[in-house]
């Protein structure tokens, strides 16, 4: 157990760092592209988080599965307020 | 104090709610005006539909007394979870009171608008800020009741809980919520002014389910409950 | 301090059925409040949205580098929760003291880098007042921190109880229950950091 939450720790900061890459080197014409791969990005953290961190691996289905719902609905929100709100 | 009169207590918190908003719809609280609105369009405002502006706020305030049994209901199951010393049960009237002022002072100001709508545009925008700032950015009032409904659940150690630990972390969810708008006076557009998203529409809301779920989670302590006081249960 | 089940370290523990971590009630609690948060979080987007250059030109006075830092250190702080935890639950629990204290160092360090970036920001003139940006800037991250604050108060009960010589049960879900509030913190900051810090 101890080695599973470690890597995901590592993935976790990896992440991080390529988003960090990712946000810096954005041009402006690629705005909108990149920022909805730091969007997803960010939601893939908070997925690991709440499965491996929280535990939500073990939970009964119907915690998964609510949890899974949040973790697109709001990936799929704001990537859509990205690229049609102007 | 029979079941009868137990429950009567326990739907006032759902007649609050029920009284509360088409009251703050009479009066035409909803949408709420615009901060950035000047002092000829609230007056404006006010000079409309006089009459039945007034009676929306006359029903506010019927609708803010029936906090007072709904909060001291609680207090007694809060007392119940914490045995002789209370002070839990205590805070939670206080905050009750607090309740009430809540909706109370608003209105009076509100009502102030109303009454002489031709006066000086300008006094008539401050009567009617007096009325929104402290409608919204009193938050300690139902913080509070949140927060003490909590402690007094997670406090307890027997063996016959009176509520189910959620509604401690339900109350602790709703306390925050709660504290959402106490900061309109920073803001006179965006999310969190007095006619925000967040700060007001969102706390709306949330604020009229707490009443009704907690008005549920009355009830059922109630059939819990034995009727006749010579049989109260020993529960600490 | 002798645990009250003598099992050695590594030792493979019964594999669970399906259970809530923690309780039922802190679930209500933490999917709650990241349903708030996703509102805060969908809000800020449109206002991005309405006022691209507001956003542009604001967005860089935020320091990325201390942004990253706090991101470090809380996933860092979820780190050392969820072995603490581990050790609470399966009786193992002399390091967890420890981890607890690790993590709230972590927390505590969140704390002064963000107290760091807003005197940098006030000095800027830069406050809660001032447009669009800073708006939301201060009003979330500055609810998210209350959040922190009040995650560094759990995370001192659970050294605490994790002291103690006997635990029960319940005192272990409890730790458990903390711990997910702590997660959901740090959670919320993943999303917040990507919105504010790394989107331009």
């Amino acid at each position: 157990m101890t080695r599973r939450v470690t890597l995901v720790w590592l993935l976790l900061l990896g992440i991080t760092f390529a988003s960090f890459v990712v946000g810096v080197e954005q041009g402006a014409g690629v705005a909108s592209a990149a920022a909805v791969v730091i969007i997803g990005l960010a939601l893939c953290k908070v997925r690991l988080i709440g499965i491996h961190f929280m535990d939500i691996r073990v939970a009964p289905r119907p915690l998964r599965l609510i949890f899974e719902a949040y973790v697109l609905a709001v990936f799929v929100t704001l990537a859509t307020l990205d690229l049609v709100v102007t | 104090m029979t079941t009868g009169m137990q429950k009567t207590m326990a739907w006032c918190g759902a007649g609050f709610v029920l009284l509360l908003f088409p009251g703050i719809i009479m009066a035409g609280l909803l949408p709420p005006l615009a901060p950035t609105k000047t002092a000829a369009e609230v007056a404006q405002f006010w000079s409309t539909n006089t009459g039945l502006k007034r009676c929306g706020l006359v029903i506010l305030l019927a609708a803010a007394g029936l906090q007072v049994p709904f909060g001291a209901l609680i207090a007694v199951r809060i007392k119940q979870l914490e045995g002789r010393f209370s002070p839990l049960a205590y805070a939670e009237l206080i905050a009750t009171g607090l309740a009430v002022m809540a909706i109370i002072l608003p209105t009076f100001a509100f009502a102030a608008a109303s009454y002489r709508p031709e006066r000086n545009p300008e006094i008539t925008q401050a009567l009617n800020d007096l009325g929104w700032l402290p409608f919204i950015m009193n938050w300690p009032a139902a913080t509070i009741q949140s927060l003490v409904i909590g402690f007094a659940i997670f406090g307890y150690r027997g063996a016959r809980p009176i509520w189910p630990r959620w509604v401690a972390y339900y109350n602790f969810w709703s306390a925050f919520i709660f504290a959402a708008g106490g900061l309109v006076v920073l803001f006179k557009t965006g999310v969190f002014a007095w006619n925000g998203l967040l700060a007001f529409w969102m706390v709306a809301v949330f604020f009229g389910v707490w009443f009704l779920v907690m008005t549920w989670q009355l009830l059922i302590t109630i059939s819990a409950q034995p009727a006749d006081r010579a049989q109260e249960p020993a529960l600490a | 301090m002798t645990a009250t089940t003598r099992r050695e370290a590594g030792a493979p523990v019964a594999p669970p059925g399906r259970r809530i971590p923690g309780e039922e009630g802190i679930w209500v609690f933490v999917l709650g409040d990241m349903t708030v948060f996703a509102l805060f979080f969908a809000t800020f987007m449109y206002s991005r949205g309405k006022n691209p250059d507001i956003f542009a030109r604001d967005h860089a006075s935020l320091n990325v580098a201390l942004g990253t830092v706090n991101t470090v250190l809380l996933l860092t702080s979820s780190l050392f929760v969820v072995l603490g935890v581990q050790r609470v639950l399966t009786g193992v629990r002399r390091s967890a003291p420890r981890l607890f204290t690790a993590a709230l160092a972590c927390g505590l360090g969140f704390v002064i880098v963000k107290a760091v970036e807003w005197s940098h920001l006030f000095g800027e003139g830069k406050t809660v007042g001032s447009g669009e940006f800073f708006s939301y800037y201060f009003m979330f991250t500055g609810i998210h921190l209350a959040h922190v604050l009040i995650g560094c108060v759990v995370l001192s009960r659970l050294i605490a109880i994790s002291r103690r010589n006997e635990l029960t049960g319940h005192t272990a879900m409890l730790c458990e229950a903390g711990g997910i509030f702590w997660h959901m913190v740090d959670l919320l900051w993943v999303v917040l950091f990507a919105l504010f810090y790394l989107m331009r």
